[in-house]
Parts: structure tokens; C-alpha cells; sequence
């Protein structure tokens, strides 16, 4: 819409009037207030996001905008200069710049003021792990400084991530403590620690790596399949074998995935086929006991299936529990934790201690979503949909779980498995996303990773070594090995 | 260009207003002790006298920034607050205080009535967990409804006919003060959640500012609701008057959150983008986007992110979180000059580590957390006399003061959730 300038003057007279009478202006008596610039205003707010201006007066004057920002070089003759001399740009070759700019950390004048980044406390002494350094602009983020040892080498984030360099990155007084294994030749997508090894799935087969050996290529212990949800411990390795590689599990935010194919057993020199061709999901096992879930053709029904794996024979006690219950299994030395769920009194945790004729089920409390996580004495879940909780769960001496929610909140908890005296704890709102340690005892929270794909961490039978995926390099995972109390 | 014509208005404008008045010669420690159109000038509010640079320095650069921010809003703004039908205005009549005593929930034998008919039963344990306030004109309740899967707001507003009315599609925290509650609350016409305003004496209510982006976090003061916006990927700072002036209070990549209102000034966090601290941010409502009017102090423990500043009057109240370390409780006293933010010890027989606090006129409750059979502690702490009480232990949360009551939330496994009072008097 054209400005006019006989509007404009107005404009102006009517409010040098109105600011000078000593009372407050209504600026919403202003005539024509609104003839002079569209703003695409979206949501109100600070930023100039989309401005479609024009600046002309009747005679067909006109100001020279070249970027477009609506701040002008300058206007031709007929134009009062009072009423563009505000509206001058400082830059009319960079839209990003102009008087009333966001000035950010680019070594520009963004805002028009004279001054550069002058936002930023740019040169201000700071420390990596104990060398000192000054504050640059974030070479990777130009809203933020970092703290740089040598002139140019700022970068935030790394300086957060342990790298494989002879440095202490993430200033944790620890050299390389989740290095990057040796790469592999496909892709890994998933991870599992098994006994003294870290058993992969890649795009094309399973490999192994020795935990006292990281340094030593991967072997591959099969070839040629497409592995999802992986169990193992000292003496078993299972896992499903997809029926279609091009088909994708079948994935929800609310649960662990579930993937058609067979359940495959790796004996020492072949693999077997345990089961018939499914939707399995939430395999667990307990020394020579698996715990198989795989859904029915009927809705609303699961089965929970018991497996003996002895002498190279499988006893199959099926069903051992049918019911509503999702994929969200897991299991501790005697106890099958399962996230149940009817259309009346929506899904819930239940415990189900396990002899060997009985099954006795102990209602835990609501869930919202995800897998449990148990350990001997504990049980954690989330608790809610989008906005989610963690609720805690604790063995009495008198045989009772009393349960709590936990003093984290977050957008949507995840928990992922305890380790020590804490819960590690992800916020699967963003992914790869930070780990958060939360002390049980003591209520603190710690850092403990900065950047973890959802689902990926993995911890040892000992709890002193955990592994994990993040996106820096899909050819490789990170170990970190923990100090007893550390 | 109406925003830049607006802009010199407005600079010209102040500029005028200052020339007109006077200095009130009062004490101050800086800006926010002086009143419009005066300035802290050792130690004493004086009047901006009419030199010759006044009028240069409103035009100055950083000045120009960011008073443009404010007006930007305030336009745009006018008119929508127009179509809200917003209760604005304050009846020249005061209207009657049903419950002027702010005795709520007198007879109910320590747990707020949950249903309709006022009965003491146990809302079901849901993801949402309920509380309660209580004024002079009603108190509310909010409780996860299993028959909309919605989180309602329950209010009362009549001692004589104590039914609860409902407002659905509730999406946090209510904030209650006088005739009217404040409320983040599900607009299906922006499909976006919005701050409700609803008038407890009149029994309207309406969005006051909708739109598109999700409003959240609201602190309501006699008569203005302060709230968050997000702009940007921004948690953004909004004033808005009963008078239907909206302020904005936004700063450059600055996270702001965590407010609390009172009727004189408003404090609350704000961070920029990439900073490795928070500051603490005090200003009068109405000036709450100039820099150069408001009391801040730099934060060297960081808040706890998940909980609001609180306030008994005179001083702010928050926790602080450090990384691996117990949590802090940190007082200051910003309204006294020479008074700085402090750590605030937690004496007494209370244990753990604080995860939640509330404020209220010479008192502050605390929950701790330690794990073991009763993981959460609820303490009182008279700041008058410094005494400290332990009202109960159990699984508790979202504590809160009123006048006459400290209520709070407790989980029973297979009983669902129960909010509890404890009489102060």
C-alpha cells in the first residue's frame, strides 16, 4: 500500500500535537495509521520477519530500498527529508541489517548503532579444564560466544562432547573417556552390550566388539540379516530377524518398536529360527529364560511366552501370559515388569513375579508410555503422554512396591536405565538429546551425556561401562567407563 | 512506516512528558525506585531537567531499539484486544466478596472437596497432578477429567451454593488474585493454548490476547496478567493491562521465565540465548522492556528451570540447581537498598534437597526431596520468627500458601491424588 506523503505529514503534526500536550497518546486515534507499511506481522512480536513496504508519495517519488529491509539509502528530492531521515540504513545492501536490527556475534553492525557485536562479551577472559582462554563468536552459532584457546577455534558444542584427541573436552578431568570405537563398514542401528562384548546391528549384519579390545576390528558374527531388538548376556545372544528389510518396524513415540520377522538364536556355528514369522517386540532374558512378546492377529491381545534355553533345546511354555499389554516389557532377577493397559481404566505398570507354576500380578500404578526399567529393588516409567513424568517405584522390605513421582520434569521422560544410586533419564522430545543422571538419594541431577540417540544406551551386567549412538558418526558408538563411585 | 512513526512519537512524547514534571527528591538505589519521567541520580529521584541533550539521548541508537519493541506490540495489540471483549475495566462499584474472609474450604476436614457435589473423593493418580487456591471471591481446583481426558478448572464462587463450575481444556498453573483468575488454556480458533482470563464476579471470561504462538506461565497481579509467549523458539515476556495496553517485554535472544506479578513491580528470569548465567530481573510492569529501567542482578547459581520466582511482598524467593550439587533456596530483599540475593539456609528438622517452595506473607513452605519410605518433606517456615515446622512427610507437591491455608498435593498409590490444607491460624 503506498505511502502518501500528504498522509505522512500529517501523520507526524498530529502526533509532535498530541506528545507535547503533557497527555498520554492513544495511539489508537491516530488517522491513517495504518495505510503506510504492511507488515506481515504473524504473531506480535520483536522480530521483523516479512516486511512488504513501498515507499512513494502521489507524485511517483520514491526511496531506494535495495535489500528491502523498509530502511532507506536514501529518497529522491520531492520527499521531506524529515521524514525519512529516521528510517535510514546503516547497510542497503544486507536485509539482515538495520536500525532496530538483532545484533548478533558476525563482527557487524547488525542493529545500526555504531557498534559492533557489542551484545557479546567478546575478549573476556575464560577457562577450558584449566587453560585459559578468551570468548569468541561461536564459529557454529552466531546468537552465542565460546570459550577458545587458540585464536578462530571457538565452537560451543564441541567443547561440551568428549573427543578422540588427546584432550579433556568436556573438562570431566577424564582424556578421551567415550572415545569413538574403530568404524565399521555399515551403518549401525543398534547396540547392546553383551558379557565382555558389544554386539551391533548394522545396516548388513551383526558384528562383535571386545570391550577389553576396543581398538581391535569388529568381527562379524552374521552376515547378510536385518536385526532388530537384540537380548544377550553371558551365554545367549537372540534377536529378531526382520522378514523385510524394507519394511519398517513399527515404531510409535508411546512404545518400544515392534518388527515382524523371527526370533533368531546364534548358536556357535549357525544361526537357528526359534519362532514362526510375527510382531515381536520387548524380548527379555534372564540367564536361560526369554521372555517373548509378540502380538496376536486378534486386537487387544498379546501373548507373553517363556522360553528355556538349555542343551541346544527350546521349551516352549506359551502362553505363559495373555492379555493387553504392549511391547513394553523388562524384566529383573524375579520379576516380569509389563505395561498393561484396558480401554476402562487406561494402561498401568504390573508387576508379575514369576515361580514356576504361578503367575501373581501386583498393579504398580498408571503409565503413560514407554518401557519400564527395573533393576533388583527399583522400577521407573514414564507417566503421561506429551507431558510426561517419572514415577519410581521401590521393593519393600514387606514385599511392596511403593511408587512416587520424581522431583524432574521435563516435556516427554523418558527413563532409561538405572546405574548406580541414579536413573539416567532422556527427554525424547529431542533426539539425539542429553542424558540426565538423577541421584535417587540425594535428589541431584547431573549432566551425564550430551548427546545420546534416543534408545542407545546400553549398560553393563557390572554397571561400569555404558555405550551408546549419537549422530557425530553412524560408522561408530561411544564407551564411557566408570570409576566405582564416579 | 507506522511503526517508525509511532516510534518518534513516542520519543518525542516522553521527551515532552519529562519537561512537565518534577523530581520527587526520594531515595533511591536505581530506576525503579523513581517514578515516570525521573531518574536515579545519586542516590535521589530527580527530574530529567530540560538540558539540551535529553531529547538527543531518547533519539540515541539503543534507546530507539528498544522502546520501538514496546510500541510495536502495543499497536498491534490494540485492536485484537478490542475483538477479545477482555474484562477490562474496574467496576466503579466493588463487587461483593463471597468469601472475604478467604476461609474456602472451612469444614472440609483437611482435604479440598474434589467432585461436584463437594464430596471428599480421590481424583484417579493421572499425569496431572491437582491443586487448589483460595480468594476472596472463590477459590479453584484443578483435576484431570476422565471423561474428556481433559485437565478442568473447577472454581467456586458462592459460599451459599458451593457447585463447582468448570472450564475445560486447562493447560497449567491458575493464577488467582482478587475478582479474577488467570489460566494457559486450550483455543481450539488459534489452535494454540492462550491465557484465559475469567472474572469471578461477573462470571465472564475470555482469551485477553489470542493467537497463533502458545501462550503459558501466567502470574496475575490486580490489574494486569503477566504472561510467557513463545516468539521465535523464544520464551518471551507479555504485559497485559486490564486498561488493554499490552507491553512486551521481550529482549534480543533472551529466554525469559519464571515471573511472578504483584501490582507494583514484576520479576522473572531471562537468559540469553548461549549464556552461561540467568539474571534476575525486577521492573514495574509497564517498563518492562526498557533496559534502562529495570533492577537486575546476574544469577552465579543458575534457577531451578521447572520453578517460578515466588514472593511474600517485600522479597523474591527461588531455588537454584548446579549441576551434581544440592539444590539452594535464595531470598533477596530487592525493595531495600543495600540488600542483595542470598542464600537462604534451611535449618531445622525438615531434610533433603529442595525441590519446590512457595511464598506468602511472612512465610515460605518447602518440599524436600530424600529418598527413603516418605521421600518428600513439607516444611513451614515463619519468617518472622525464624520457626521452622514439619507438616507432613509422604508424596507431596505443588505446595501452596494462601492467607488462611498451606495446601498441597499428595499421590496415595490406589487412591489417586488428594488435595490437603493446614489451617495457618
Amino acid at each position: 500500500m503506498p505511502w502518501t506523503k500528504m498522509n505522512s505529514t500529517r501523520v507526524v503534526w498530529l502526533l509532535l500535537f498530541t506528545a507535547c500536550s503533557g497527555e498520554l497518546a492513544d495511539f489508537s486515534h491516530i488517522p491513517d495509521a495504518s495505510v503506510d507499511m504492511n507488515l506481515d506481522r504473524g504473531d506480535e512480536g520483536t522480530s521483523t520477519t516479512i516486511w512488504t513496504c513501498e515507499i512513494r508519495d502521489t507524485m511517483g517519488d520514491a526511496c531506494i530500498d535495495t535489500d528491502n529491509d523498509c530502511f532507506v539509502e536514501s529518497c529522491n528530492g520531492d520527499i521531506d527529508q524529515s521524514l525519512w531521515q529516521p528510517f535510514v540504513d546503516c547497510n542497503d545492501q544486507n536485509a539482515d541489517i538495520f536500525p532496530d536490527g538483532s545484533e548478533t556475534c558476525n563482527q557487524l553492525d547488525d542493529d545500526c548503532d555504531g557498534s559492533v557485536d557489542e551484545d557479546f562479551a567478546l575478549g573476556d577472559a575464560c577457562d577450558v579444564c584449566g587453560q585459559s582462554g578468551v570468548l569468541e563468536c561461536d564459529v557454529n552459532d552466531s546468537s552465542r560466544v565460546a570459550c577458545s584457546t587458540g585464536r578462530g577455534q571457538s565452537g560451543g558444542q564441541d567443547m561440551l562432547l568428549e573427543l578422540c584427541n588427546q584432550l579433556d573436552d568436556d573438562c570431566d578431568q577424564k582424556i578421551d573417556e567415550d572415545c569413538l570405537t574403530p568404524p565399521i563398514a555399515h551403518k549401525i542401528t543398534g547396540v547392546e552390550i553383551c558379557g565382555r562384548g558389544v554386539v551391533l546391528a548394522t545396516e548388513n549384519g551383526l558384528y562383535r566388539v571386545d570391550l577389553d579390545a576396543l581398538d581391535t576390528e569388529p568381527i562379524q558374527i552374521a552376515e547378510d540379516v536385518s536385526v532388530a531388538n537384540i537380548v544377550c548376556n553371558d551365554a545367549h545372544l537372540l534377536w529378531v530377524n526382520r522378514s523385510d528389510r524394507l519394511q519398517p518396524c513399527e515404531t510409535n513415540p508411546m512404545l518400544p518398536q515392534s518388527c515382524r520377522g523371527q526370533v533368531s538364536y546364534l548358536d556357535p556355528d549357525r544361526i537357528r529360527r526359534i519362532t514362526g514369522e510375527l510382531a515381536y517386540g520387548g524380548l527379555a532374558l534372564n540367564g536361560d529364560e526369554l521372555y517373548l512378546h509378540r502380538r496376536g492377529s486378534v486386537i487387544e491381545e498379546t501373548t507373553i511366552d517363556r522360553i528355556l534355553l538349555t542343551n541346544d533345546s527350546f521349551e516352549i511354555e506359551s502362553p505363559l501370559i495373555v492379555g493387553s499389554s504392549d511391547p513394553a516389557i523388562s524384566l529383573s532377577a524375579n520379576a516380569l515388569f509389563v505395561r498393561t493397559w484396558s480401554s476402562g481404566s487406561g494402561p498401568k505398570i504390573e508387576m508379575k513375579q514369576l515361580d514356576e507354576l504361578n503367575v501373581t500380578t501386583i498393579n504398580l500404578g498408571p503409565s503413560g508410555a514407554g518401557r519400564p526399567i527395573v533393576s533388583d529393588r527399583y522400577a521407573a516409567w514414564s507417566f503421561g503422554q506429551e507431558s510426561r513424568a517419572i514415577w519410581f517405584g521401590q521393593l519393600t522390605e514387606g514385599g511392596q512396591f511403593d511408587a512416587f513421582q520424581l522431583p524432574i520434569e521435563g516435556q516427554r521422560l523418558e527413563p532409561i536405565v538405572f546405574l548406580q544410586q541414579m536413573v539416567l533419564v532422556q527427554d525424547i522430545a529431542s533426539s539425539p538429546g542429553p542424558v540426565i543422571a538423577f541421584d535417587l538419594m540425594t535428589g541431584q541431577e547431573t549432566r551425564f551425556i550430551e548427546s545420546a540417540i534416543v534408545d542407545s544406551i546400553r549398560v553393563d551386567q557390572n554397571e561400569q561401562v555404558i555405550v551408546w549412538l549419537d549422530t557425530t558418526d553412524p560408522y561408530q558408538f561411544r564407551v564411557r567407563r566408570l570409576e566405582s563411585g564416579n | 512506516m507506522k511503526t517508525r512513526l509511532l516510534l518518534m512519537t513516542v520519543l518525542l512524547l516522553n521527551g515532552c512528558s519529562l519537561l512537565l514534571r518534577s523530581g520527587s527528591g526520594e531515595e533511591c538505589s536505581d530506576q525503579l525506585d523513581c517514578a515516570d519521567g525521573e531518574r536515579c541520580q545519586s542516590g535521589l529521584c530527580t527530574t530529567n531537567d530540560a538540558d539540551a541533550s535529553s531529547l538527543n539521548m531518547m533519539l540515541d541508537g539503543a534507546v530507539y531499539a528498544d522502546v520501538s519493541l514496546q510500541v510495536t506490540v502495543d499497536q498491534g495489540v490494540r485492536t485484537d484486544a478490542s475483538d477479545a471483549s477482555t474484562p477490562g475495566g474496574q467496576d466503579a462499584i466493588v463487587p461483593e466478596q463471597p468469601f472475604a474472609d478467604e476461609q474456602c474450604y472451612a469444614g472440609a476436614g483437611g482435604v479440598v472437596p474434589l467432585n461436584q457435589a463437594m464430596a471428599q473423593v480421590t481424583a484417579s493418580l493421572t499425569s496431572h497432578i491437582p491443586e487448589s487456591d483460595c480468594g476472596s471471591f472463590g477459590f479453584v481446583l484443578t483435576t484431570w477429567s476422565a471423561a474428556t481426558g481433559q485437565v478442568e478448572l473447577k472454581y467456586v464462587t458462592s459460599k451459599l451454593d458451593p457447585m463447582y463450575k468448570i472450564l475445560d481444556g486447562i493447560e497449567g498453573v491458575p493464577s488467582l488474585n482478587g475478582r479474577y483468575f488467570a489460566v494457559p488454556r486450550l483455543n481450539t480458533n488459534e489452535d494454540s493454548t492462550n491465557i484465559w482470563l475469567q472474572d469471578l464476579s461477573s462470571d465472564n471470561g475470555s482469551f485477553i490476547n489470542p493467537r497463533s504462538s502458545r501462550q503459558f506461565q501466567v502470574s496475575r497481579a490486580s490489574n494486569y496478567t503477566a504472561y510467557l509467549q513463545m516468539n521465535g523458539g523464544f520464551k518471551t515476556l507479555k504485559v497485559q493491562f486490564d486498561d488493554d495496553r499490552l507491553i512486551d517485554c521481550t529482549q534480543r535472544n533472551a529466554d525469559q521465565w519464571g515471573l511472578v506479578a504483584t501490582d507494583d513491580w514484576l520479576a522473572w528470569f531471562e537468559r540469553r540465548r548461549g549464556a552461561q548465567t540467568a539474571r534476575l530481573v525486577v521492573s514495574r510492569p509497564e517498563h518492562c522492556g526498557d533496559r534502562n529501567r529495570r533492577r537486575e542482578r546476574l544469577l552465579i547459581r543458575p534457577p531451578l528451570e521447572t520453578q517460578s520466582l515466588r514472593t511474600t511482598g517485600p522479597d523474591l524467593w527461588w531455588i537454584s540447581a548446579v549441576n551434581g550439587e544440592p539444590n539452594g533456596v535464595h531470598r533477596w530483599i530487592h525493595t531495600e537498598r543495600g540488600q542483595e540475593p542470598e542464600p537462604f539456609e534451611l535449618s531445622g528438622s525438615g531434610r533433603g534437597n529442595p525441590v519446590s517452595i512457595e511464598a506468602q506473607a511472612g512465610a515460605i513452605a518447602v518440599i524436600r526431596y530424600q529418598l527413603d519410605q516418605s521421600p518428600y518433606t513439607l516444611s513451614l517456615i515463619n519468617l518472622v520468627d525464624g520457626q521452622q515446622t514439619q507438616i507432613t512427610t509422604g508424596r507431596l507437591y505443588n505446595p501452596r500458601l494462601t492467607r488462611h491455608y498451606l495446601l498441597w498435593t499428595e499421590a496415595t498409590i490406589g487412591q489417586g491424588w488428594r488435595v490437603n490444607y493446614h489451617a495457618l491460624d
